[in-house]
């Protein structure tokens, strides 16, 4: 049962004859606990595709479905509700606020969600340690490593127990070591939370931690591949708790 | 997780002042800049509302007079009034307990110099008095009826002036100083600036010249009277000629007082206001990413729209706050000025006025200060709330600036087009029309910057050869956020030129006055009282000399002729008119009234005839008078019927009613004898030092007139008039000072901005003081344009400010070109703008390359 169905999506920017095909009439389907890895060289249409699927950006034509709700019938609010309810965003450049603690930025969907202000924090405390920072939680995002920022981004993302989680290019801006680790703790959170995961990137080392490739090229899936060798839990846990204790 | 519901909705405004909280204090210096623009409108505005009230209200008591009379009664014209009848009404009077006549006159003591404090000498029927009110006696005796040459004075000054009962004190009357006796010292009574001198009924009526006159009912009423019925049963009783004295308190200088406060104050808070729309629409440019973000990860608009708000409500209210505070602090300081010039010697009681701090003075500042910075907030904070969430993951286009700029120069056109058609209707609607005219500009200002910076732009060669290309880049690239600074800029310039203009009016308007006073004045020397040439326009109420002055100096050899001027004041269609009185058959020896018609031989010898006068065209106008009508006039001896034998010029620009009628007939409907001017011409072939000398000689009798050279007078009176002014260019100080905080805070934004670019800059070659020296070009530049800009703006708003002081000013101002106030207003902007650029262009200088090059 897909959670998430993408029919005949076609995104163009400008106006003829300047006009610009992000993506032409792209049809998918995302199961629920899938780990999806869609790559494409720059401009292919990668990020807009995962920018419509997350209700960033609205289509030209087409539509995208998520939970079975049309998210072309939403409205700005709904929209945005949907946002902090179910979706999870990891940036590539994290976009956590300089302002707030880390734990503040974890709390923050929650707090913008209407949950109390003490239930939001331990709430963030406990996502926080999940991803090995409980000893950060008072930092503010100047005081913390790239891989960090990167970590307390996941863990908001994860805050809201979302049923989706977009990930563009969250490795992009990291050195190995601190993008496997990211990596590790996206695979485990599709193994244990069987949560959906999506990333857009051009590493192709996400295939080691992936479920499903899609290949993307001038707006259009050139590729869709399930891939075999599927780390399972009893890997993963092990590095995640390594993770924990750096 | 729960859903979003409504009963969370308090949790979300918890949360976003927290948020609002956190980004104030990560920006502790703009926090502090802007927030004190808040805080000098609030102060301003407050300080007026409670210090000018509190002066008025210890006027009021001073008028009114402490332990004195239940009401007071007087002529609606001032002036002195025979008694009988009046008070024989006035006791019939139900309520009425006792009513007696006084006849009371402020003066200063010459002797004492510049600086004089006033003196009021009452004169009273000692035994009348008793019954109306109190007079505790601490030390010697009362006055006794019949009695010349005693005093009774309070206990207070004797002690501070070192009299002893016993002592005598030289008073001044219209015939020069007269020797007192001080025979007893009266108990302190509460506040009385001005230290009154009790003499009898007779004394007073000689002091004055005025045999036989009061000039007030002091009345006592019957317990439980209302006040308020007992005054209306008077004035029906006497008719429309006598009104309760404290309606008649000066209230001109206060309210005048007040309006520049207050206009200033708003000007003060709009510029406060627009310096956090200015802060809040950068900040909102800046933290575009943030915004996004919030959006992105599930922020509603409203949320963001709230988050804004509150950040600029906190400052608003801090602001108030310390506005507040700040008000305080000036309204007690309004008030120890005002303390200074109503106690000026130790002759006076020192009592401090105590501030009033009405509920409606602080709601009202409140409420100013705190819907002025949620106005400003607004429009930033909804154009936050209309952030893409996209934008968190990529740059946005620039579309929607150029929309807003197109919107802008439309809503900028349109203000434009209703502010002058508001200015132009009048001042009723010129005040409102000035600060629609600020918006238009502030609104056109992005269309303006590229055509503007073109015109300027050899002239930033010439200064800044090398760099110069990048700072016009800079300001071309970025018209909204030039904008900013330039209308930061432009509304302190606008309101400098304004203010100038009005200095200037006010200047043009009394050099007028003056120099009409003086046409067709052969005289060589003035004689006038020391008040004359102070603000106070109602030459009847100050100290006069008897006809002996005239009599001694015509008998002079050098004189070859000496004529006076008499002054009162009457009423016309319950408006007041000032009366001049003339001797018609000597007074053309020296001076030409401007007659229009009819000959002027025979409007003098008609004004020799009984009840005739001559008056100017305005009153011919307003009042709808002409040549040969009659006119009625309120004069102390009730309505009298004067005919029209000549109409004269207005006085220089003044637009305001006057009447000139025979000495006799003044004598005959107003009592009054004494002379308010002497004018005197020399004989030829005579030697003036000596001449001077022997004039001086008699002068020096009567201490409360000056002796001028008429030649000297207009330049005397212009002097003095310019130290008043200088008050309006502190108050235009007041209003560039948030405008440099503002250029300070644009500039010190714009570097933040182009961290990066600077980086990349010194990464190519560009050394310190270059990258000094590019932002102070920018500076120079903005500095230009926001000055041409504001004098545009300050000359198209001056004439409102003219008009809105021209109602509040009697007899009117009329509009002059401020052209040193254009030339102030660029040079001021000039130097402004290169002054707030200092620090902004040294911590660009100072930007670490690698760091700056990494900014995101």
């Amino acid at each position: 049962m897909p959670v998430i169905r993408v029919e005949n999506l076609t995104k163009t920017y400008g106006q003829a004859p300047n006009e610009l095909i992000a993506l032409k009439n792209v049809n998918l389907t995302f199961e629920q606990g899938e780990f999806v890895a869609i790559m494409g060289p720059s401009g292919s249409g990668k990020s807009t595709l995962l920018h419509m699927i997350g209700g960033l950006d609205k289509p030209t034509s087409g539509v995208v479905s998520l939970d079975e709700t049309l998210l072309s019938d939403m409205n700005d609010k709904a929209l945005s509700r949907l946002r902090r309810q179910k979706i999870g965003f990891v940036f590539q450049f994290f976009n956590l606020l300089p302002a707030l603690t880390a734990r503040e930025n974890v709390a923050l969907p929650l707090i913008l969600d209407g949950v109390p202000r003490s239930t939001a924090l331990t709430r963030a405390d406990k996502m926080l340690a999940d991803v090995g920072l409980a000893d950060r939680k008072t930092h503010r995002p100047a005081e913390l490593s790239g891989g960090q920022q990167q970590r307390v981004s996941i863990a908001r993302a994860l805050a809201i127990e979302p049923m989706l989680i977009l990930g563009d290019e969250p490795t992009g801006a990291l050195d190995t070591q601190s993008g496997n680790d990211v990596l590790t703790i996206l695979r485990e959170i599709v193994t244990t939370g069987q949560r959906t995961v999506i990333l857009a990137t051009h590493e192709s080392r996400v295939t080691d931690y992936a479920d499903r490739l899609i290949r993307i090229k001038d707006g259009a899936i050139i590729d869709d591949t399930r891939l075999t060798a599927k780390p399972n839990s009893d890997i993963i846990q092990p590095k995640v708790a390594t993770i924990a204790t750096n | 997780m729960p859903p979003t519901n409504a009963s969370s909705q308090n949790v979300t405004l918890f949360n976003a002042a927290y948020l609002a909280l956190y980004y104030l204090r990560q920006h502790r210096l703009r926090t502090l800049l802007t927030t004190l623009a808040i805080v000098f409108g609030v102060t301003v505005v407050f300080g007026a509302n409670v210090g000018v009230p509190s002066v008025e209200a210890a006027l009021k008591r001073i008028v009114g007079g402490p332990g004195s009379a239940d009401l007071r009664i007087q002529a609606v014209t001032g002036e002195a009034f025979a008694p009988e009848s009046i008070l024989a009404q006035v006791a019939k009077v139900d309520g009425v307990k006792a009513a007696t006549g006084v006849l009371r006159r402020k003066f200063t003591l010459p002797s004492l110099g510049k600086n004089a404090p006033e003196i009021e000498m009452v004169g009273i029927d000692p035994i009348a008095a008793l019954t109306v009110s109190n007079y505790p006696v601490s030390a010697g005796q009362f006055l006794q009826p019949g009695e010349h040459g005693n005093t009774v004075i309070p206990a207070s000054i004797a002690e501070l002036a070192s009299i002893k009962v016993g002592a005598t004190l030289p008073l001044l009357t219209t015939g020069g100083f007269k020797i007192y006796t001080v025979i007893g010292l009266l108990a302190d009574r509460g506040i009385t600036t001005t230290p009154q001198l009790i003499v009898t009924l007779e004394d007073a009526q000689a002091a004055f010249s005025l045999p036989g006159k009061i000039n007030a009912i002091d009345i006592a009423l019957q317990p439980g009277a209302d006040r308020q019925a007992v005054l209306s049963k008077i004035v029906q009783a006497l008719g429309k000629g006598f009104q309760a004295s404290d309606e008649a308190s000066s209230g001109a200088d206060i309210s005048f007082a007040y309006i520049t406060f207050n206009l200033f104050g708003a000007m003060a808070l709009f510029i406060g206001g627009f310096l956090i729309f200015n802060t809040f629409r950068t900040v909102v440019v800046e933290r575009q990413h943030e915004i996004a973000t919030l959006r992105a990860i599930g922020a509603e608009r409203e949320q963001i729209l709230v988050m804004v708000l509150i950040e600029s409500l906190i400052q608003g209210m801090l602001g108030t706050f310390l506005g507040l505070l700040g008000g305080l602090i000036l309204a007690s300081q309004i008030e120890n000025i005002a303390t200074a010039l109503l106690v000026t010697t130790p002759v006076t009681q020192t009592e401090p006025i105590s501030l009033v701090i009405t509920p409606n003075a602080v709601l009202g500042s409140l409420a100013l200060g705190i819907i002025t910075t949620l106005i400003a907030g607004y429009l930033p904070a909804r154009s936050a709330s209309r952030v893409l969430p996209l934008a968190a993951v990529r740059p946005v286009s620039n579309d929607t600036v150029q929309r807003t700029s197109r919107l802008s120069l439309i809503a900028g056109v349109v203000s434009l087009l209703v502010a002058i058609i508001l200015l132009l209707n009048g001042e009723s609607s010129a005040g409102i029309g000035a600060l629609i005219f600020l918006l238009g500009m502030v609104l056109l200002t992005p269309t303006l910057i590229l055509p503007a910076t073109r015109l300027l732009s050899p002239l930033l060669n010439l200064i800044f050869a090398r760099e110069s290309d990048i700072a016009r880049g800079n300001i071309i690239s970025q018209p909204g956020r030039t904008a900013i600074t330039v209308n930061t800029l432009m509304i302190g310039v606008a309101v400098l030129v304004a203010t100038s203009a009005m200095v200037v009016s006010m200047n043009g308007a009394l050099t007028n006055i003056l120099n009409a006073a003086l046409a067709n004045d052969s005289s060589d020397y003035l004689l006038l009282p020391i008040s004359a040439q102070d603000t106070d326009p109602h030459v009847g109420s100050t100290f006069g000399v008897d006809s002996s002055l005239v009599t001694r100096l015509r008998d002079l050899p050098q004189i070859d002729s000496v004529v006076s001027i008499r002054n009162a004041d009457a009423q016309i269609d319950e408006a007041t008119i000032p009366l001049a009185a003339i001797d018609p058959a000597t007074f053309t020896k020296i001076r030409k009234l401007p007659i229009m018609e009819p000959d002027p031989t025979a409007a003098y010898s008609a004004l020799g005839t009984g009840h005739t006068a001559f008056i100017n065209s305005y009153t011919a106008k307003t009042f709808n008078l002409s040549l040969g009508k009659a006119m009625t006039l309120q004069t102390p001896q009730g309505a009298q019927q004067y005919r029209i034998v000549a109409i004269l010029q207005d006085l220089g620009t003044a637009a305001g009613p006057y009447a000139v009628i025979s000495q006799a007939t003044l004598a005959t409907d107003f009592g009054k004898t004494e002379d308010s001017l002497v004018e005197l011409k020399l004989r030829s072939g005579n030697d003036p030092t000596a001449a001077r000398a022997a004039i001086e000689t008699i002068a020096a009798d009567y201490p409360q007139f000056k002796l001028v050279a008429t030649a000297d007078f207009t330049k005397t009176g212009i002097a003095g008039a310019r130290d008043i002014t200088a008050i309006f260019y502190a108050l235009a100080a007041i209003v560039l000072f948030p405008s440099t905080l503002g250029l300070i805070n644009t500039l010190t934004i714009s570097v933040l901005e182009r961290k990066r670019e600077i980086g990349v800059l010194r990464a190519l070659g560009t050394d310190r003081d270059m990258v000094r020296r590019i932002v102070m070009a920018e500076a120079l530049l903005l500095g230009l344009i926001g000055a041409l800009v504001g004098v545009v703006a300050g000359v198209a708003i001056s004439s409102s400010f003219v008009s809105i002081f021209s109602a509040a000013a009697a007899g009117g101002i009329d509009y002059i070109f401020p052209t040193e106030g254009v030339i102030a207003g660029i040079v001021v902007g000039v130097l402004l703008a290169l002054l707030a650029s200092l620090l902004p262009a040294r911590n660009a200088a100072r930007l670490d390359i690698v760091q700056a090059l990494n900014y995101e």
